[in-house]
Order: structure tokens, then C-alpha cells, then sequence
């Protein structure tokens, strides 16, 4: 209940624990890493929500920032992060998520499962006066 | 040959360059076969002015038959001159004149100083060149140093060179040493150039260089002592680690 509680006020949850959201909010993913090389601008972070399906990831809502790392000759720590609309989701549980950078996909594509619960929004079916009586 | 004596020999050089200091030495024989004497000698030379101006006199018993070794010096002046040497002996409290003999100095041609000038330096690297000291030369590169002497003399000079240089680390990388086939006239320059080695530690490489002239007896006639190039670290390829997601939450 704490959790929940603590969620539904935007707190973070590391990876690995579960996430509570309901369909349509934002969802924001950090990532972190560490670079070295030339000075590089404008390259993609993509997050992503989905389902890995017999090992294939199946995106389903995604997001994107630019990222810009600077020349160095050693490596350098880094954070980004990207927001997910998560309106594409059905409600479900047991989401996936992936987290890359799309320049260099073969050294930065990062997963995690079953991370992430959907629930519907509020739904009422049938309303409907069934009857009435003097009470 | 006078009376008493005669000057059997000058010994000097035939030859001397203005401000050199001339060695002279004249032997005196007393041919009285019977009686020492009291001689005086007087040697002199002739300056720029055609003035005596002398630089031995001295009196001294010589024994009968004997001789004696007069020495002295004097700086030659700026002109051919003459050494006199004359001989008296006593008789009273006057000198009489004995004897006299003469020699030629010439004057010797000064020699021109050895001249010359590094007057260019580059380091070839990647296929482009760079003036001595070079910045910011790319890590791993191969460099080919170029050096250019000039002679500075009025006449034709054969060349040498010599150089070191070391890595950043003080460690050598390339020696060279050539003289040059010919040789160069004055005022005109000659290339020389070095052997390729590797510039593949970052920092400043350093070089020392020798202009050389005379190749018998090899003299310094410029010199460099400085900085080569300085070299760049490579910046290494792109690289991440440790990618991954670190949090994520509902906003």
C-alpha cells in the first residue's frame, strides 16, 4: 500500500520493482551510463514499453530525448531520461520495458520485465434502475 | 759576420696573421777564438708605420766559440714586416755595431670563420608538413623531419648535419647524421632529410640539431636545441558502458 501510495505521488521505483500506473499517465524512465570518444550531439534515447514475446520485444508506447555527450578521453557519467505516454497500453500487468540509444543500439539496449501494471480506467456497465419500493 | 760575432740564425715564422704573437729566436756565435766578449743584441720589427720597435735587448757574456740563444716575441702588425737583429760590442762606454741580419715575416691571409645558418625546419607528417616546433600533431602519425642549413660564407662549403630526437619519455627515436655529396655556395641553403619514426605517445618530442661545416675537423656552425612537435592525444572511438535503466516513474 505504501508503494502505491508513494507511486501515485511520481516516486521513482528502482529497476527490477514494479510499477502501478493507470492507462494514459506518463511514464518516466532514467537511464544511466558512462561515455568516452569524440563529442557527439543529438543523439536518441528511446524508452519504450512493451511486451517481449518469445524473445522479440513488441514496443508499444514509446519516448524520446536528445542526448549530447562531450569529448573525452575517459569515461564520463551520463544520466537522461525520456517520458511515455502510456495512452497506446491496454490495461494488463507484467509489462516490459526496453531502454537504447538509437545511434549505438548494439551497445546501449537495455531491458527489463515484467515491470509494469496497466489498470483500466474507472468503468461502470449496466447502470440501470433495477427497481423500487417504499422503504 | 762582424768583428766578434756573427747572427748565425733567426728562427721565426715565415708567415703571420695581424695579432698573432711571433716566437723569435736568434743565435749569436762569438768567433774570437781566444777572448769572451760582452755583446748586446737588439732585435727590432717594423710596424704598420715603418717604425723600429724592438722586443729583445739584452747583454751577455758569450765564451769564445760559443753561442747563445736570444728569445723573444712580438704581435705581428697588419702588414708585411722585417725582423732586424744587431749585435755591439764595448769598447769604452760606447757600443760598437758588430754584426746585422734580417728576415722576412709576410703577412698570412686571415681564414674566413666558418658560417652558417639553420635557416628552415619542418616535420612532414600525414602527408602535409608543419614549421619546427609543430602543435598539435595527431597521436600515431609517422614523422620525417626536413632541415635546412645555409652557408653564410663567400665561398663553397660542404655541409653536414646532425640531429636527435626524443619521445616524450626521453627516449630516442631517430638519430641522423649526413654530410652532403658536394657541396653548397654562398648564401644558397641545402635540404636535408631525416628517417620516418613513429609519433605515437602524446606530449612534446623534442629535437636537438647540429649545422656542420669543415668535415675533417667537424665544427658547429648553428645549432637547435627545442621543442619537435607536440602530439595530441588520439581521441579514442565512441564508447559507452554501463548503460542501463536506473529508475522509472509515473509522472
Amino acid at each position: 500500500m505504501v508503494t502505491q501510495f508513494l507511486q501515485t505521488l511520481g516516486i521513482a521505483v528502482a529497476p527490477g520493482q514494479k510499477l502501478e500506473i493507470m492507462r494514459g499517465d506518463t511514464v518516466r524512465m532514467h537511464v544511466g551510463f558512462d561515455y568516452r570518444g569524440p563529442a557527439l550531439t543529438g543523439l536518441t534515447l528511446r524508452c519504450s514499453i512493451g511486451q517481449r514475446i518469445i524473445g522479440i520485444f513488441d514496443e508499444i508506447a514509446y519516448g524520446h530525448a536528445r542526448i549530447d555527450v562531450n569529448k573525452s578521453m575517459d569515461f564520463v557519467p551520463y544520466t537522461a531520461y525520456a517520458d511515455i505516454d502510456t495512452s497506446p497500453i491496454s490495461p494488463k500487468t507484467n509489462y516490459d520495458i526496453e531502454a537504447k540509444i538509437e545511434e549505438f543500439m548494439r551497445d546501449t539496449l537495455v531491458g527489463i520485465d515484467n515491470v509494469i501494471d496497466v489498470l483500466g480506467v474507472a468503468e461502470f456497465a449496466n447502470f440501470a434502475i433495477t427497481s423500487y419500493e417504499k422503504a | 759576420m762582424g768583428v766578434y760575432t756573427d747572427i748565425t740564425q733567426i728562427i721565426a715564422p715565415s708567415s703571420a696573421a695581424p695579432g698573432e704573437t711571433v716566437p723569435v729566436t736568434v743565435k749569436v756565435k762569438n768567433i774570437d777564438d781566444y777572448w769572451d766578449h760582452v755583446i748586446k743584441l737588439i732585435v727590432v720589427f717594423y710596424d704598420v708605420y715603418g717604425e723600429m720597435d724592438s722586443f729583445i735587448s739584452e747583454v751577455v757574456i758569450i765564451r769564445s766559440l760559443e753561442t747563445h740563444s736570444f728569445s723573444g716575441s712580438f704581435t705581428m702588425p697588419n702588414c708585411d714586416t722585417v725582423i732586424d737583429a744587431f749585435t755591439y760590442y764595448p769598447i769604452g762606454k760606447e757600443w760598437i755595431f758588430d754584426d746585422r741580419k734580417s728576415k722576412d715575416i709576410s703577412l698570412a691571409e686571415v681564414p674566413e670563420p666558418y658560417a652558417g645558418t639553420i635557416s628552415k625546419k619542418q616535420l612532414e607528417y600525414d602527408e602535409s608538413r608543419a614549421s619546427i616546433p609543430a602543435y598539435n600533431v595527431p597521436q600515431g602519425e609517422r614523422g620525417l623531419v626536413h632541415i635546412w642549413g645555409r652557408n653564410d660564407m663567400s665561398t663553397n662549403q660542404k655541409m653536414g648535419i646532425s640531429w636527435i630526437v626524443r619521445d616524450p619519455d626521453g627516449i630516442v627515436v631517430e638519430e641522423y647524421s649526413h654530410w652532403e655529396t658536394f657541396w653548397t655556395g654562398p648564401g644558397k641553403t641545402q635540404e636535408f632529410i631525416g628517417d620516418r619514426f613513429n609519433l605515437d605517445k602524446a606530449g612534446t618530442y623534442t629535437i636537438n640539431v647540429g649545422l656542420l661545416m669543415n668535415p675533417d675537423h667537424p665544427i658547429y656552425v648553428d645549432i637547435y636545441y627545442g621543442n619537435l612537435c607536440t602530439v595530441a592525444a588520439a581521441v579514442p572511438s565512441p564508447a559507452f558502458r554501463s548503460f542501463a535503466v536506473t529508475e522509472y516513474a509515473k509522472q
